[in-house]
């Protein structure tokens, strides 16, 4: 088995408020193998965004701690680095992307300055081949006439630009892996189509990995090989993204695909997942997703007792004390390396409402 | 954190090191003798002079027909090395010396002293009024300045030859000599001022002020001026050509003009200058109280008094009390005044009873007026109408805002009105200037007032309640007073001028136009090793005697 | 944006043409007469003479001599007070040293205030934080000349660390420098602070962390540029009002400055020196205004002043 480029081994994170202490990551374990697109799905609030920045110890430090865990890069544990050394690695050998580009670039330089300030900073280049490679990577990320944009201003772009421009900027010293936070969410449908698909044509290109941070599970199913799915701060389940969508195991799961309308379908009610996400400073005891689950039943385990991950089918991760096991398999990491072939958007036998009516 | 502290740290020692490196500013060598002026110098041009500031640096640089002594301050031969005067004195002839010289070289003649007089007769300024004692010049500078025709030759001046001047007066001058080393008859260079000269909108000729700056100025007293750089210092070196240079102590002297009284205080303390002129009442009273030996406090050519509208009605037609002098003297002597000498002023003032300072005149002698008597100032308010100050009329008091001391002593004289008299009285602040345009325009009811002298004779006080007066801010109209006064003018005999003004100066006392609070002085501060500053109080510097004994 | 700056330009003799008149009629309504001394009242005489000499025995023959000679030689006439010396010749000599001084100290304040209010930001909370608003209030609440006596006291004389006020060198400049600075310095240091930690929180610091830039280089490089967009809006008034010089600190410091000139001319009702003086000032406020707003295109890309509608 060849290794992960990124492994998260039970990693816990805590934010001290004046309100007390709250936990928004909590034995958070998953891998990233190279070229590989890893999905981090869940609700807002679930611990998705704080997990990501943690990987580049992006949280701040006097309210937030990182408790306990690993972080495994090729190896290397990030979270005994210096500061000098994360520095090295923010940027060159991760790069993140963030949710709203107007605000995610600096309003007063232009987008040339912002990209050429990270290539200066990480490769031993002149100012004139620094201005070279930034101009290509505008024209990777599918910009015209990148000589122009160069000494164009983040307001003066519109908001599909902006985010690859980002995108530009993140790969700008080629990354190994990339981050990206909701790289789509604050963009109109049809850009995120097109951006989405320069992520995978990057992809391919280079052969990064890509961790996508999203709440939107049309996203994951085109996009992901792999996905984690995220219950108040707590992966609740992990598997390869077929084995998601065709057999989900966690009641959560089950409730998300659930409640996505399907076309041609009527009804008179949406289907929801009853009751509402706890309140991170109160959590409920034993399993968090308990008030809200069906598969409840009146003995007392799950209301007292956390469940863990276990590999309940082949390659597929879930913690609920009610699931058939899969040859009583004993708790074991999650590492998938399980890579995809990208399927383009217009077979419309493999959608995935299709594919999910088909189960019924 | 720390590391974000970098550059303000980097910058601070920057700014360290530069002060450091850059060193004081290039000092010019000191001059022999430097001193301090709260204010700079106004004017330099001797027919628009008034402020003290101003003439001091004229003693210095000019010279008149007669000067100061620099010790005893009694007129000595200065550009005239003699003079007669006729028996009735009234017409003077001086003579002037030939080795007379202006600081280029040329020789200073009596034309120099003619034009400089008609030209103050036909500009007039603060003084000009001194000029009014030679014959025909008063009417000559009042028809002159209302556009008729006029011929200088009225005036009582005859040039007979290059340097000999005559002067008539209509009346004997007792005090001409004196007058003849005031500012404002001293000589003036034409030649150098004609560059300056151009002719105005009616035809006559106007100066362009700025012949007084270096180097266009050319004088002829003890010193010349070589810098003036505006409101920071002058600096004034010996005039080679000055025909007594023998006598002149020191080389060079230096007046750096410096507002603040810490600021200056700390200067003199520090040795950066010799002698402390003007001592401003912040910190003169505290230096007072030290019983420093530096401080040097003398009495002065000052009375410091309460100015009393005495005409029938106040403004707005509200009948004046103070009209009746009866009043006015229960006033008077209601005030306790060694309160205000003592605990406000507290710069060694005497109280006062009197107008004229005593001491100042040799020869003349002022009785003391009213003294402090509360049961017969009681007695006086009853009989004027007013027992125990019931329905005495609300009066008010107006003075400036922005002299505390002066706002301190109304208000214990009102205190001590109210408590002694039971009148009250209403306080009220009022901008300098804009006081003295309500007081010109006799539209107060009282008000602080103070008098300085101009020259060495008694008239210099007493001439300001004559009826007709414009100084006479208190409208007293007193026909005796006038009579003596008129008398006195026309009187040649010292003695007897003497006698008829001390028996005017005795009226006013009695009268009280104005209460007289008491009697100003003045403070210096010098050390030991200044020497020739003189202690009179006319408040003058003759810094032809001035030097400082530097240790060898 | 020429054209904008010339039509900026073109405002100016409307405005000040407008301040002129209306400092004009001020000092012809307050009362009080430029000439003669406090305690005794001048001869008519000569008071009448000496308002010939300058054009100032009635309002109308001011009016129409004095504003000719502005426009046409930028000549304001002879100062009523210091005879010998022209307006023109007054501002030459005393404005080159307020400039001089006011530079100084708004360079000083402006740049430890930027620094005090960002590190105050950054260590939000903090020791530096308490320190930095203690110091502000300082500032703000300590009148200038209690400052300048202080620093005169504490720092001139002794050890011959610096001249007992004056002017002429790096030197006398300094302790007056520091006493002018101190208000700007607190009030700047204010603004920095609130707009820093505003900019602080934004999400472009996240992507410039993430990039692999030290916090040195977001701070000063990234967030400064965006927080400093207050404080050049409060530059502009402050630049003119410095520049022309502090009475107090002035006077402390014996520095003969312009600051003096506009208390005193007023004092002395000298005409012709307080139109001058006021002149001066709002030709400084004018220019100063404008000169922001240009610098705010250029600060902050997203301000185009060249922009028909302002929303």
């Amino acid at each position: 088995m060849r290794q992960p480029l990124l492994e998260l081994v039970d990693l816990n994170v805590a934010f001290d408020t004046e309100r007390g202490r709250l936990r928004p990551v909590r034995d958070v374990c998953f891998s990233i193998f190279p070229g590989q697109t890893v999905a981090l799905v869940g609700e807002s609030g679930c611990g998705k965004s704080v997990t990501a920045l943690s990987i580049l110890r992006l949280i701040p430090q006097p309210p937030g701690r990182i408790l306990s865990g690993k972080i495994l890069l090729q190896g290397r544990d990030l979270l005994t680095c210096t500061e000098n050394q994360m520095r090295s690695v923010r940027g060159k050998e991760i790069a993140m992307i963030f949710q709203e580009p107007m605000t995610s670039l600096n309003p007063v330089f232009t987008i040339g300055d912002q990209i050429m300030e990270a290539i200066l900073l990480h490769q031993r280049v002149t100012h004139r081949q620094a201005k070279e490679i930034a101009e290509q990577s505008l024209r990777d990320v599918g910009i015209a006439d990148p000589a122009r944009r160069l000494s164009e201003y983040p307001h003066q772009m519109s908001g599909g630009m902006r985010q690859r421009a980002m995108i530009a900027m993140a790969l700008s010293c080629s990354p190994q892996l990339l981050i990206a936070d909701e790289p789509t969410t604050a963009l109109d449908v049809t850009i995120q189509a097109q951006i989405l698909e320069l992520l995978r044509k990057l992809q391919r290109d280079t052969g990064m990995a890509i961790l996508l941070i999203t709440h939107d599970l049309g996203v994951v199913a085109e996009n992901a090989d792999t996905v984690g799915v995220m219950y108040a701060s707590r992966i609740v389940e992990y598997a390869t993204v077929e084995d998601l969508f065709d057999h989900p195991q966690h009641p959560y799961t089950e409730g998300l695909f659930r409640s996505v309308p399907r076309l041609g379908q009527l009804s008179e009610r949406l289907a929801t997942i009853p009751g509402t996400v706890p309140n991170p400073a109160r959590f409920p005891s034993g399993c968090k997703f308990h008030p809200r689950c069906h598969r409840m039943q009146a003995d007392r385990t799950c209301a007292n007792t956390e469940p863990l991950p276990r590999e309940v089918r082949p390659s597929h991760w879930a913690a609920c004390h009610h699931i058939d096991t899969f040859a009583a398999s004993p708790v074991t990491r999650p590492t998938l390396d399980h890579r995809r072939e990208v399927v383009p958007l217009t077979d419309p036998a493999l959608h995935p409402q299709q594919r999910a009516s088909a189960r019924d | 954190m720390l590391k974000l502290l970098s550059i303000p740290l980097a910058l601070l020692l920057l700014l360290a090191a530069a002060v450091v490196w850059s060193g004081g500013g290039a000092e010019e060598p000191r001059a022999d003798f430097s001193f301090i002026s709260r204010t700079d110098v106004n004017t330099l041009d001797i027919g628009q002079m008034s402020y003290l500031a101003d003439m001091r640096v004229a003693y210095a640089i000019w010279e008149g027909l007669y000067a100061m002594h620099p010790e005893t301050l009694v007129p000595v031969p200065g550009v005239a090395s003699s003079h007669e005067v006729n028996p009735e004195k009234t017409v003077y002839t001086f003579h002037l010396r030939p080795e007379a010289r202006w600081s280029n070289g040329d020789p200073v003649t009596a034309h120099d002293f003619v034009f400089a007089w008609r030209r103050i007769l036909q500009s007039p300024g603060e003084y000009t009024y001194l000029h009014y004692y030679i014959s025909n010049a008063e009417t000559y500078c009042m028809r002159y300045a209302r556009k008729e025709p006029v011929d200088f030759k009225t005036v009582g001046l005859e040039v007979p030859d290059p340097y000999t001047l005559r002067v008539t007066l209509p009346n004997p001058v007792t005090f001409f000599l004196d007058l003849m080393a005031f500012p404002a008859f001293y000589p003036l260079h034409e030649k150098s001022m004609r560059p300056f000269a151009h002719v105005g909108q009616d035809g006559r000729v106007v100066y362009d002020q700025q012949f007084t700056r270096p180097p266009n100025l050319v004088t002829n007293g003890a010193f010349k001026l070589t810098r003036w750089e505006f409101k920071r210092r002058l600096r004034l070196e010996t005039n080679p050509r000055y025909w007594d240079i023998a006598n002149v102590k020191s080389r060079s002297i230096d007046m750096a003009i410096v507002e603040d009284p810490l600021t200056m205080l700390r200067r003199y303390e520090f040795g950066k200058v010799d002698w402390l002129a003007d001592i401003p009442s912040e910190i003169g009273s505290e230096l007072m109280g030290m019983n420093r030996p530096d401080m040097h406090n003398f009495p002065g050519f000052a009375t410091l008094f309460i100015t009393l509208n005495c005409k029938p009605t106040l403004s707005g037609d509200r009948p004046n009390p103070m009209a009746d002098f009866r009043i006015r003297q229960a006033m008077a002597i209601a005030i306790d005044k060694k309160t205000i000498t003592h605990t406000i002023l507290r710069m060694g003032e005497q109280p006062a009873t009197n107008y004229i300072p005593p001491g100042v005149f040799a020869g003349y002698q002022s009785k003391p007026g009213l003294a402090y008597n509360l049961p017969l100032a009681r007695r006086l308010l009853a009989d004027a109408g007013y027992p125990g100050g019931k329905e005495f009329p609300r009066l008010t008091f107006i003075f400036r805002a922005d002299r505390p001391a002066v706002r301190d002593w109304v208000q214990n004289v009102v205190k001590q009105w109210h408590t002694n008299l039971g009148i009250e009285v209403a306080l009220q602040t009022l901008e300098g200037k804009t006081l003295r345009t309500r007081v010109n325009a006799r539209d107060f009811d009282m008000a602080p007032g103070d008098w300085t002298g101009d020259y060495n004779d008694p008239s210099t006080f007493t001439d300001k309640f004559r009826s007709n007066s414009e100084n006479n801010d208190s409208a007293w109209i007193n026909e005796q007073y006038d009579r003596l006064v008129h008398a006195a003018a026309s009187e040649s005999d010292s003695a007897k001028r003497f006698r008829l003004l001390e028996q005017a100066e005795q009226t006013l006392n009695d009268q009280l136009p104005v209460i007289p609070l008491c009697h100003l002085t003045n403070s210096y501060l010098f050390r030991d090793n200044v020497k020739g500053i003189n202690l009179n109080p006319r408040n003058m510097t003759i810094f032809k005697g001035v030097y400082v004994q530097r240790k060898p | 944006m020429i054209r904008v700056i010339a039509f900026r330009l073109l405002q100016f003799p409307l405005v000040l043409a407008v301040i002129y008149l209306t400092t004009f009629m001020l000092v012809w309504v307050v009362p009080g007469s430029p000439f003669g001394r406090a305690e005794r009242k001048l001869d008519p005489i000569a008071e009448q003479a000496m308002k010939e000499r300058f054009h100032a025995d009635s309002w109308k023959s001011f009016l129409a001599y004095y504003p000719i000679q502005v426009i046409t030689k930028g000549d304001f006439g002879r100062s009523m007070q210091y005879q010998e010396w022209s307006v023109t010749d007054i501002i030459k000599v005393s404005l080159p040293v307020s400039v001089t001084l006011g530079i100084f100290a708004l360079t000083i304040g402006t740049i430890f205030g930027v620094m005090i209010g960002t590190l105050a930001a950054v260590n939000r909370g903090g020791l530096f934080d308490w320190l930095s608003l203690t110091i502000a209030l300082i500032g703000i609440s300590i009148p200038s000349f209690v400052v300048a006596a202080l620093l005169l006291a504490t720092f001139t004389g002794r050890f011959g660390l610096f001249p007992i006020g004056g002017c002429g060198g790096f030197r006398e400049m300094v302790l007056p420098a520091v006493a002018l600075s101190l208000a700007p310095l607190a009030y700047i240091a204010r603004l920095t602070r609130i707009s820093m930690l505003d900019v602080l929180g934004s999400d472009f610091v996240r992507t410039a962390r993430a990039k692999g830039l030290s916090r040195f280089t977001v701070i000063w490089k990234h967030c400064l540029r965006n927080a400093f967009l207050p404080v050049l809006s409060y530059l502009g008034p402050a630049a003119a009002a410095t520049f022309v010089g502090s009475f107090v600190v002035e006077t402390v410091f014996s520095i003969p400055g312009l600051g003096q000139h506009f208390v005193n001319s007023v004092k002395n009702r000298d005409q012709t020196l307080i139109l001058g003086t006021v002149m001066i000032y709002s030709v400084f406020l004018l220019t100063f205004n404008l000169l922001v707003d240009i610098a705010y295109s250029f600060v902050d890309p997203r301000i185009d002043i060249t922009a028909k509608s302002s929303s």
